[in-house]
């Protein structure tokens, strides 16, 4: 049975099968971009990783403004990634978006992502209710709750704080101008007076909606587009 | 007589009210000062009430430098002394006041001082001490740096040192370096040296006449010692022998190129570009570097003008270096850049124009045209017009960079997860809250525990119903003698549940301890069985009735005493 196993893990590695994202990468390498854009939209699921690579692979393809809204999902899951800030900042270059930073609360609770808030969260609240339990069995535990339950009100709320600002759903209100340039205008109307004009890759706050026209708003106005020249930052 | 009494007793009673009045008196620490010198203005007060130092009106010419307050408590009556120091902006004779001052206790009429200030006396050499300012060079031109030596010869030790009017227009100058210099012979007599050396740096033509005053605090060996044995110091004020005149000129009109902006000095000027392969309407950074000694503070790298070939962005300084000297070192712009279309193969160079100050002649120095391969963009792709990215920060190119790309792809996706289910929901508040409802249902249990092991009495009364329920279940089985067993199930269930001991258990204190709940007929059954069971213990008297008929009436009983023991 040893010999079975070690013979496995010595075979594992030239096995193993190339996972999707992988042989997107060797699309990719291979300059097929399109294929390997295929492959990555195919893989279930979100990461800060996938939709950099998505990003890079749409940068390839000259897809600048699409290539934004996933660096920019990126940069919301996990914040403090240089490479994701990079490619932003040179997409962003070649387009002219405005692209807002992130918020304070996000850059600081970046450390961890928001599974790992939510998991250290859990754990501490189970961690504080053995501790709580605990007590009534030992007298020295019983004294070192003086100092023991202040400080674990205070890491709750320093968690439970990072919890609220990693959660994804900051972002799903967020949306990348998909355009060269769109006119933001006064009316849901396609004759509307134009109110101003927003560089491809632009990301804007999303607002109501209304029949097929967006509102959207930026730091300091806000008007209504065509719903298609918008890709909202949420999975659809 | 009378009226002497009334006149003595009001005279009396007023007199405290008279030397309780608050006492405010103004005085001039000197009367006469010369311009170099302050002088105390002091208001004495025996407690006038004053919350805030009182303000003097002060003739034109006369400023306050500062304010102090002292206060002394003296057999518990309390003195203050207020003190203004003044200064005077131009010799005169000044009239302080009259004024009139409100006090706690009134207004009090404030009598005129007069103060008079004299030119303050300025020397050229005093008591073997004379000053001397050496430029580098007496004829200069505008932007061209020439370094002033101050040097001070004394006998003896010179303490510090003011310089007192010194100019300020038509030229920039450094802060005064103090620099080493050996006891000097002059004249046969030694000097102690006391040196300084700035930078001056024309801005306009003409004659600049430095006449500066100095004040020089000179330490008397000879004057007695103060209380810690310090040196006295005499304050002396000195000027130059001579003004100092420097010739300030311009650069020579002749020769002088379109691109000079006025710069003097000894230039080098060089530039690279990154990417130099790019498609139309892509952004380069050209950087370039200008190098040297001369006016380089004053003066910025040239960058790339607008053409047809490139759109150009402000250049922005992203790096500046300087020697000690402050004249010689390197500074560094970037620009973005924008070939407009695929016909572009080189970045033009760029020119920077000086006058040299050692060849005294203007040059004009270029940089190597870059080349560049332009490929034509995409059809209306127009990303030349983003102009809103170019202008913001872009990244710090390090030097040794050779282009610029995108960061290559992740080898790792990291943990793939549904966004969705990232948002902390219900599961997430059930599972976080959890642990603590279990630590409050474990309490509760365990605080019944407690308390149970705490009260036996409530204990057993809580369990006797069980307990009863368990022996009826063995009265059937029993073979005993049945008013035995009976006994046996009535004392331990009636001594659990009425909390009495074994000994105490007779019909009599029984009836004393049932509850008000509990029937007549009830009583008079239980003290009927009990009394039978006490004769068949006792008097061994027969059992009336079958055993079946006798258990079954029992079980009855019993459980109608329990249900009206529980009500």
């Amino acid at each position: 049975m040893k010999r079975w196993c070690i013979l496995l893990l010595f075979f594992w590695g030239p096995i193993r099968a190339e996972t999707p994202f992988e042989q997107a990468r060797t699309l990719y390498d291979a300059g097929q971009f399109e294929q390997a854009l295929d492959l990555y939209q195919s893989i279930p699921g979100h990461s800060a990783g996938l939709d950099y690579n998505i990003g890079n692979t749409l940068m390839r393809l000259g897809r600048q403004p699409e290539a934004i809204a996933h660096y920019r999902r990126a940069q919301w899951l996990r914040p403090g990634d240089p490479d994701v800030q990079a490619n932003l900042n040179r997409a962003v270059a070649q387009t002219g978006a405005i692209v807002p930073p992130l918020p304070l609360y996000r850059r600081w609770s970046g450390i961890l992502d928001a599974a790992h808030w939510q998991l250290a969260f859990i754990s501490l609240c189970w961690l504080g209710a053995a501790f709580g339990l605990s007590r009534r069995f030992s007298p020295r535990l019983r004294l070192a709750g003086a100092w023991v339950f202040p400080l674990l009100i205070v890491c709750l709320l320093l968690l439970g704080a990072g919890t609220w600002a990693s959660r994804p759903g900051h972002f799903f209100d967020e949306g990348v101008v998909l355009n060269d340039s769109v006119t933001v205008r006064f009316e849901p109307l396609p004759d509307a007076t134009g109110h101003f004009s927003l560089p491809g890759g632009s990301v804007v706050k999303l607002m109501e909606q209304n029949r097929n026209w967006r509102r959207i708003r930026t730091d300091d106005a806000s008007g209504w587009v065509p719903e298609d020249h918008i890709q909202p930052l949420a999975p659809q | 007589m009378v009226k002497f009494l009334q006149y003595s007793i009001f005279s009396l009673l007023l007199l405290p009210a008279i030397v309780l009045e608050a006492a405010v008196t103004l005085e001039l620490s000197r009367s006469t000062i010369s311009m170099d010198e302050t002088v105390d203005l002091i208001l004495h007060h025996d407690d006038a009430g004053f919350t805030r130092n009182p303000e003097i009106p002060l003739p034109d010419g006369l400023q306050v430098r500062g304010t102090s307050r002292q206060e002394t408590i003296v057999n518990f009556e309390r003195e203050s002394t207020i003190r203004y120091t003044l200064k005077a902006s131009s010799p005169d004779t000044y009239t302080i006041g009259p004024f009139t001052l409100k006090t706690a206790q009134g207004e009090q009429v404030i009598p005129a001082l007069t103060l008079t200030v004299t030119e303050a006396e300025v020397v050229k050499t005093s008591d073997g001490l004379f000053v001397t300012l050496t430029p580098s060079r007496s004829k200069v031109m505008v932007r061209e740096t020439i370094e002033l030596t101050l040097s001070f010869y004394s006998k003896n030790n010179v303490g510090q040192i003011n310089i007192l009017n010194f100019p300020s227009e038509g030229f920039d100058i450094t802060e005064w370096q103090e620099f080493r210099q050996p006891n000097k012979i002059v004249d046969g007599e030694r000097f102690q040296v006391r040196s300084f050396s700035a930078r001056l740096t024309p801005t306009r033509s003409g004659t600049l006449e430095l006449d500066p005053i100095f004040q020089v605090d000179v330490l008397d060996p000879s004057a007695p010692r103060g209380m810690f044995f310090q040196s006295r110091a005499r304050s002396v004020r000195l000027k130059l022998e001579e003004p100092l005149l420097l010739d300030i000129t311009s650069p020579p009109a002749e020769g002088r190129p379109d691109s000079f902006t006025g710069h003097l000095g000894n230039f080098r000027l060089s530039a690279s570009a990154s990417p130099t392969e790019v498609t139309a309407g892509d952004p380069i950074t050209l950087r370039v570097e200008l190098s040297g000694s001369g006016s380089l503070k004053q003066a910025l790298p040239p960058g790339l003008k607008e053409s047809g070939d490139f759109q150009v962005y402000k250049s922005r300084l992203v790096n500046e270096d300087f020697q000690r000297d402050g004249l010689s070192g390197r500074k560094i712009i970037e620009q973005v850049i924008i070939p407009t279309h695929s016909g572009v193969t080189e970045i033009p160079a760029v020119e920077f124009s000086f006058y040299d100050t050692s060849s005294r002649q203007y040059q004009t120095i270029r940089t190597d045209p870059i080349p560049l391969k332009v490929l034509e963009g995409a059809p209306g792709q127009d990303r030349a017009a983003s102009i809103s990215s170019l202008t913001r920060p872009l990244p710090e190119a390090s030097p040794s960079m050779l282009g610029e790309d995108l960061i290559y792809l992740k080898l790792r996706p990291g943990n793939l997860r549904d966004l969705e289910n990232l948002e902390p929901g219900w599961d997430f508040t059930g599972v976080s809250t959890l642990p603590f409802a279990l630590w409050g249902l474990f309490s509760l249990v365990l605080n019944r525990r407690e308390k149970r092991l705490g009260d036996l009495e409530g204990t057993r009364r809580q369990q006797a119903p069980r307990r009863l329920r368990k022996h009826l279940n063995r009265l059937d089985q029993s073979s005993e003698d049945l008013y035995a067993t009976v006994w046996t199930l009535l004392s331990d269930y009636l001594g659990a549940r009425l909390n009495l001991p074994a000994g105490e258990l007779n019909p009599h204190e029984v009836m004393q301890h049932l509850p008000a709940s509990v029937s007549d007929e009830c009583r008079e059954q239980l003290s009927g069985w009990m009394s039978r069971c006490e004769r068949a213990r006792f008097a061994g008297g027969k059992v009336e009735g079958s055993d079946e008929n006798l258990r079954r009436e029992f079980r009855e009983f019993i459980l109608n005493l329990d249900r009206e023991l529980t009500a």
